[in-house]
């Protein structure tokens, strides 16, 4: 296996022909290398400088905006945390869409922030069936290949990295009311819900109003007004013919939630330190690092300490052997988010009507300080609905804990047998390869006894353990020989994959008191469970390369898998790929010019496999055709079982057919320009086959459907100064997509809530009624709506108040995806300064922001509410978008509810000063350079507060906010 | 060189032994296939079990599975929808939308009421027929099969017992109207969903499976008291034998599942907080251990308003004061309620008309016995039936045996009523006739526990909560609560009309949004 060799000569960009001032980039490709410019698929390369500007602690986070055809989400604000990737679209509906990752040449099974972004050399995106078709079965998302550092020959370098760093809000909060808003639109909702669901007076309503915020069941300052912030009775505090509060009134206290549970200037702080070398034989690196991040949540963190050591050595002159092993520790500390739970801070918090305090109030509005001194939490037993009553998030925060930690071990053995220069075996070459990676994880999550979740039984202590063991273990047998202009190169090989995970886990509650995290501290057991998953995968695999004159490649590659997921007489698919690359800039008749560096044109086509159908909570089903009774059912103390699967023995592998058409050139040695064409149709697509609900099953698994992704990647970048003491690049990508589903299940249509995959149409389109607009006389929210006749021919449209048939006439109203994505980045050299400006943008495509319709239209008086309902209606002849205020009336969805996703973000900006070596000589000292960062800073959206790459379908949750980290650096080498 | 090659050969020999097929073939070390469970009747009481335990395991829905925790729910989804029961607060709002009759529009959710309770029974039914399927292969003592068997049918009927009733509108004068689908047959992958049919349909499949039950039951000890037996059969058969006006069968079916030996009715002191199975009056329950509690998801966490942090105590479940009213000074079910109060106080049961009757057995554990049949109930159906057939003098007898134990004074109440089966159309008006003091006894001995929306639809009843001095939160007066009103059943959901193809949109029920 080469990738050992390769780390080294990437970084290098070896010139290798100097009349053409070619420049032949060698890069990690699929069992091997490659040189861009002969490659007949499509792949590209990140390099460890443009990783190295990232503040990231894992290395996902640093995809973004880097190449072509990638999405990203912008991922959670949890230090550590990771985002989904999507490479050239949405692969399936029920199975993974994410690449597979390999590390150092073997599929990886560790966790992604295990690996420190400062042992990576170079990471390699393979975009096409050409590049991925040798990881048939599970390469049909594409792949990331990550490359770790090698040491090399020569002197021995030692090399220091340390970044501080501090970590802020990379996107605003919403707007949401003050404490006098709150009150006035509460009054408003109160008065209009007396006026036009009770048909009582706007003069007498206007008083009632007042007293039903004071009391009865819809009251909302708690006990005696205990939560009402202002210094007058709230019968005195709104005027009942103006509905404002009073001028005068003066807030006695004034407590955010959300400020209070963010943590000030969080710190981020990293050290890396390696030693990289080499002798005649033997190339080494080894490299500590260790991360420290504090999260913007207060209590949240992750730390990493990770060791990594790659060796390679030349035994004899028949033998190559080598290793790779990482360790990593990660511990994190986490919070619930993303669920509209009481313990999910970013629910609660955001959430919080303005007029409720974190710390309990006295009379005069003074925070109550108990015998300690501390402040003392508002529990809020007398919070209404929507308020959190009974809880104090804060609180919890600080008594709860939810901690995970995992060491990971992760090796890379490599042995190359012959390899001769010469003689009758000249050219063949024997590898063998044995990858493992072992995670073991602990995880924790704890409910203290005082206060939130577990009051009622103590305390409440849960502990999962897991353990996963996977190996690849392959043998390939290489030859490869050039005749004259003519060079070959075979491969064949066989591989074998196992995973193997281990979980335990069990709770207990009671505990005499709180902060104990052992379960021998509580007493009663409320679950205790175990089980294992296994998968396997063997293939056999070829790959032909053919090479003419450096003017023409042809490659081909054949492999098939058989997997356990499947029954044994449908388990085995064939994958397979061709492809070809033609250098016409070596041609005869372009030889004259000489402006042209490089020109080839290239095209591919294949297909790939995924086996990897997920259940209902995302994760993988490793048992996919099996019929089961689930023994988790017990009654009592007697055995229970449930059916839990319906077997299907012909399922089978889903395909995807790749078809890629590109272009590469670079032009008066300044210019590279690659333009590719990709049509990626995905068939037999794994999917829930619906069923009748009343079968007792949804659905079962099947293969139907299919689907096909098209769109073009294009990646230019210019030289555009290029003096002795001033560089400026230019890099610009943009990339398109265009999705549509091909063909479903019987019905040619999925319901899901608000979005719809149907035939025709783009995956997860948005489907829901359409807004004519808020009644000017009334106040009320109009709708579109048509009847339908006894043929299903659609009548008229007219305009209704009436919600269930606007529902009945839903339409499809866009999707997220865009119409066009990329990024451009602009690189200047000055001197010794260096400044990078990495900007993303995105145009086209919709969000419908539930978090800021929850703050338009929630259910709860208790909930704090948009800035933006100071426009609705509130009189006859108002013209607006936002119909009168009632609290708890429930709108259905419309076209109205969807924003526009387009954006651009200024992602990372870096300025890096290098010491100039007649000042660093004296000092010993090969390099030293000083950086300073502001990674994710700005975000330009239509909506302030919404996260537009929340996720790929273009909903928002209650989730962690993505943070801005700004951080200075300094490397040294010596 | 050779000797190179013999070393290289002979590594790579060693190295390449890295497979075998075997390994392809992988199971789950948690579960196990059918063709074990069903192997004897011994290792098939696994799968009866399984069911048992489905009745009160949450998480039937999407989201929401803290308003769907099994059967229980269900019951007390039903309680909510009458007018004997309410919700002091809002809460965040589980069970609330089924007390405001607001929960049609989540049809097409995998989320809410409609596709909950579909899912819930179909999965039981599903799970059924496989053991029905099993009779002829599975090997055992002839008895155990026997009774597998029996309580097969018994839980089909069940099931299907209560989709007709949340499904469609009630049996008598809407025979002829679309039902539910019918399965007697396994599920298998590639199995077509059956159209409704017609309610006829739904109960000639009931009483087939309860008399096939009952004949299969006769004479076998229960082994459990979750298991159903010949008693409990029976008392299922009087339910739908009520429900079906069929009064004389009702009557008789009561009466045989009140000759259980051991049975008797319970004083109000005995039932305690109506969450232990081994009091005299059970004849169903299931027993709830610590592991097996579905913790926030329970019975008892929405319905008693003590249990710390739960949400019982945040959205109080309370008895309406038109039902009050009614009862005696002297009755011991006032014990079950809170009266008219001074003070009162958040976050706990010290509020007016707050229930007492349900609570949780241990707090530390969240656990409670959920009862599903009791004697008192058996006691009610029997006197009912006979004074719908007119027979008074013995339905005076029947509910003497339950009224006597209640209330002191019962006699003297019971004489001031009139014999004839005819009941007020107006539900919180003065008690006039027998049939008025036998359905006032109901609903007050069965408060929260069967679903008063049931009866009111076999009654022919509708409801006011807006009469004078109603405590009812929402008095939803501009919703129709007329005697069969479409709100008093559920849509289909939307996933059944997307996975079956003999039903349509056409087949749905009206959608009230």
């Amino acid at each position: 296996m080469k990738t050992q060799e390769v780390g080294v000569k990437a970084n290098l960009n070896i010139v290798l022909d100097s009349d053409n001032q070619m420049l032949d980039e060698v890069m990690v490709v699929a069992y091997g290398t490659a040189k861009k410019e002969s490659f007949t698929g499509s792949a590209e390369v990140i390099k460890a400088e443009k990783i190295g500007k990232r503040p990231v602690a894992n290395i996902t986070k640093a995809l973004d905006g880097q190449v072509a055809g990638v999405q990203t989400t912008s991922g959670s604000g949890q230090p550590g945390s990771g985002v989904s990737v999507v490479i050239r679209g949405f692969g399936s509906i029920n199975a993974s869409m994410n690449p597979l990752y390999v590390v150092d040449g073997v599929p990886y099974d560790g966790n992604i922030v295990s690996i420190n972004p400062s042992d990576i050399e170079s990471m390699t995106i393979l975009k096409d069936a050409s590049a991925g078709a040798l990881y048939g079965a599970r390469g049909a998302n594409g792949v990331v290949m990550i490359t770790t550092k090698k040491g090399d020959k020569g002197k021995v370098k030692v090399n220091l990295k340390a970044n501080w760093g501090v970590a802020s809000r990379s996107i605003p909060r919403y707007e949401t009311m003050d404490e006098r808003s709150f009150l006035e639109t509460v009054y408003q909702s109160y008065k209009n819900d007396l006026i036009y669901n009770n048909g009582m007076h706007p003069s007498a309503a206007s008083v009632a109003a007042l007293n039903n915020m004071k009391n009865g069941s819809t009251a909302i300052f708690g006990q005696n007004e205990q939560y009402n912030p202002f210094n007058y009775s709230i019968t005195e505090l709104i005027d009942p013919s103006t509905g404002k509060v009073r001028k005068d009134a003066v807030l006695k206290y004034s407590e955010d939630w959300m400020d209070e549970a963010m943590a000030h200037n969080p710190l981020r702080q990293e050290y890396n330190v390696s030693f990289t070398g080499g002798h005649e034989k033997t190339n080494y690196m080894f490299s500590l690092g260790y991360l420290d991040e504090k999260g913007l949540l207060k209590t949240t963190g992750f730390e990493r300490i990770n060791g990594r050591m790659n060796i390679d050595s030349k035994v004899t002159n028949w033998l190559n052997a080598g290793m790779n092993a990482n360790f990593s520790r990660n511990e994190s500390n986490t919070a619930v988010e993303n669920s509209s739970g009481s313990s999910n801070i970013w629910y609660t918090a955001q959430l919080m009507a303005p007029i409720y305090p974190v710390f309990k109030k006295d009379a005069n509005g003074q925070t109550v300080i108990d015998e300690q001194g501390n402040q003392v939490f508002d529990y809020g037993a007398n919070r209404p609905a929507g308020a959190n009553s009974n809880w104090n998030t804060i609180a919890t925060l600080y008594d709860d804990r939810y901690s995970t930690a995992s060491d990971n071990l992760s090796g890379r053995l490599f042995a190359e047998f012959g390899d001769w220069e010469e003689g009758p075996l000249k050219g063949l070459k024997l590898s063998v390869n044995y990858g493992f990676d072992l995670v073991n994880s602990a995880r924790m999550t704890y409910y203290n006894p005082y206060n939130g979740n577990s009051v009622s039984v103590k305390g409440n202590l849960d502990k999962e353990t897991g353990r996963t063991f996977s190996y690849t273990f392959n043998q390939l047998l290489s030859y490869h020989r050039s005749f004259g202009d003519h060079s070959i190169s075979a491969l064949v090989g066989h591989e074998f994959y196992k995973y193997n995970y281990q979980f335990l886990s069990a709770t207990k509650t009671g505990f005499p008191f709180g902060g104990m995290y052992e379960l021998d501290a509580a007493t009663n057991i409320t679950e205790a469970s175990s089980y294992q998953h296994n998968y396997a995968v063997e293939s056999i695999l070829s790959r032909l390369e053919y090479n003419y004159a450096d003017k023409y490649y042809l490659s081909a590659s054949f492999r098939t898998d058989g997997s356990s997921r499947f029954h044994e007489d449908s388990r085995w698919g064939n994958f397979w790929s061709v492809g070809g690359n033609w250098r016409i800039s070596q041609e005869e008749f372009m030889k004259d010019l000489s402006w042209i560096n490089n020109l080839s044109v290239k095209a591919s086509y294949g297909i790939q496999g995924n086996d990897n159908i997920l259940n209902s909570n995302g994760d993988s089903d490793y048992y996919l055709w099996q019929s089961f009774y689930d023994l988790g059912y017990p009654n009592a103390n007697m055995s229970g079982a449930v059916l839990s699967s319906l077997e299907n023995r012909d399922l089978k592998w889903e395909k995807n057919g790749n078809l890629n058409v590109g272009l590469e050139g670079r032009f008066w040695d300044r210019i590279s320009l690659g333009i590719e064409w990709y049509s990626r149709k995905t068939s037999d697509m794994l999917m829930s086959y619906p069923m009748a609900t009343s079968l007792g099953f949804d659905g079962y698994n099947k293969n139907i459907g299919s689907m096909r992704n098209t769109g073009w990647d294009i990646t230019a970048s210019a030289d555009i100064l290029k003096e002795k003491n001033f560089n400026w690049r230019l890099t610009l990508m943009g990339s398109t997509i265009k999705n549509k589903v091909l063909h479903l299940a019987d019905k040619p249509e999925i319901i899901s809530g608000t979005r719809i995959i149907k035939e025709g149409e783009t995956l997860n389109s948005f489907y829901m009624a359409n807004s004519a607009g808020v009644d000017p006389a009334t106040g009320e929210q109009l709708y579109w709506a048509w009847d339908t006749d006894k043929n299903g021919v659609a009548g008229e449209r007219y305009i209704t108040n009436d919600q269930a048939k606007a529902n009945a006439c839903k339409e499809i109203q866009g999707s997220r995806i865009p119409t066009l994505y990329g990024s451009f980045n602009n690189e200047f050299k000055y001197k010794d300064f260096d400044l990078s400006i990495l900007c993303t943008y995105s145009i086209g495509g919709k969000v419908l922001d539930g978090v800021y319709r929850t703050l338009l239209y929630g259910n709860y008086i208790g909930n704090a509410r948009s800035q933006h309902l100071e426009r609705a209606w509130t009189q006859p002849g108002d013209i607006t978008d936002i119909p009168r205020i009632e609290i708890g009336k429930s709108y259905i969805y419309t076209d109205n509810d969807l924003i526009n996703a387009s954006y651009l973000a200024i992602k990372n900006i870096t300025l890096g000063y290098t010491l100039p070596s007649k000042l660093t000589q004296p000092l010993k000292l090969e390099h030293i350079r000083f950086t300073a960062t502001g990674d994710n800073l700005v975000l330009f959206n239509h909506l302030k507060g919404m996260d537009p790459q929340y996720n790929f379908t273009g909903g928002t949750n209650f989730g962690y906010v993505p943070v801005r980290t700004v951080s200075f650096g300094i490397d040294i080498t010596f | 060189m050779k000797k190179s090659l013999i070393y290289i050969c002979s590594l790579a020999g060693l190295l390449s032994l890295g497979s075998c097929a075997n390994d392809l073939n992988t199971e789950p070390t948690d579960k196990i296939s059918g063709s074990q469970v069903f192997a004897d009747a011994s290792s098939a009481e696994a799968a009866i079990n399984g069911i048992y335990r489905m009745l009160y395991v949450a998480g039937w829905s999407t989201n929401w599975g803290s308003e769907n925790c099994g059967q229980t729910a269900i019951q007390l989804q039903g309680d909510l929808m009458g007018e004997d029961h309410l919700m002091k607060e809002q809460g965040q709002g589980w069970f609330f939308e089924d007390y405001r009759l607001n929960v049609h529009g989540d049809y097409a959710s995998t989320s809410g009421r409609s596709y909950s309770i579909w899912n819930f029974y179909y999965t039981l039914i599903s799970n059924v027929n496989y053991i029905i399927a099993s009779e002829e292969t599975m090997g055992g003592d002839p008895n155990a099969i026997k009774g597998l068997l029996g309580q097969a049918y018994a839980l089909r009927a069940y099931c299907y017992f209560y989709l007709i009733q949340l499904y469609q509108q009630t049996y008598v004068g809407n025979e002829n109207a679309p039902g539910v689908p019918l399965y007697q047959e396994p599920t298998m992958a590639g199995s077509i969903g059956q159209p409704r049919g017609t309610v006829q349909d739904v109960y000639n499949l009931i009483n087939t499976d309860l008399d096939k039950a009952t004949g299969l039951l006769q004479g076998l000890a229960q082994s459990h008291i979750s298991h159903i037996d010949y008693y409990i059969a029976k008392g299922i058969q009087a339910r739908v034998a009520l429900v079906q006006h069929n009064y004389a069968k009702a009557a008789e079916a009561a009466t045989d599942a009140l000759n259980k030996n051991g049975l008797k009715l319970a004083s109000v002191e005995d039932l305690g907080g109506n969450n232990n199975v081994s009091v005299s009056d059970v004849l169903w329950g299931v027993n709830i251990t610590a592991d097996q509690s579905s913790q926030y998801a329970s019975f008892f966490s929405h319905m008693d308003a003590d249990a710390p942090g739960m949400y019982g105590s945040q959205a109080r479940q309370c008895i309406s004061t038109g039902l009050y009213n009614l009862i005696s000074q002297t009755d011991s079910r006032l014990a079950w309620f809170r009266g008219q109060l001074e003070e009162e106080e958040k976050g706990s049961s010290n509020t007016s008309y707050c229930q007492l009757k349900f609570k949780m057995a241990d707090y530390t554990t969240r656990t409670g016995d959920y009862i599903f049949m009791r004697a008192e109930e058996m006691v009610l159906i029997k006197a009912e039936a006979e004074c719908h057939q007119g027979l008074y003098g013995e339905a005076r007898t029947t509910i003497k045996q339950l009224g006597n134990l209640r209330d002191s004074n019962f006699t003297e109440r019971l004489a001031r009523r009139t014999d004839a089966n005819t009941y007020n159309q107006e539900t919180n008006a003065p008690l006039v006739t027998l049939m008025d003091e036998i359905l006032f006894q109901r609903r007050v001995e069965l408060w929260g526990e069967v679903g008063r929306i049931f009866d009111l639809q076999r009654l022919g009843l509708g409801y006011n909560r807006a009469y004078n001095g109603s405590n009812h939160t929402q008095t939803i007066q501009t919703k129709n609560t007329q005697a069969g009103s479409p709100l008093f059943i559920l849509p289909l959901p939307q996933s059944e009309i997307d996975g079956n193809e003999n039903i349509t949109d056409a087949d749905q029920n009206p959608i009230v949004q």
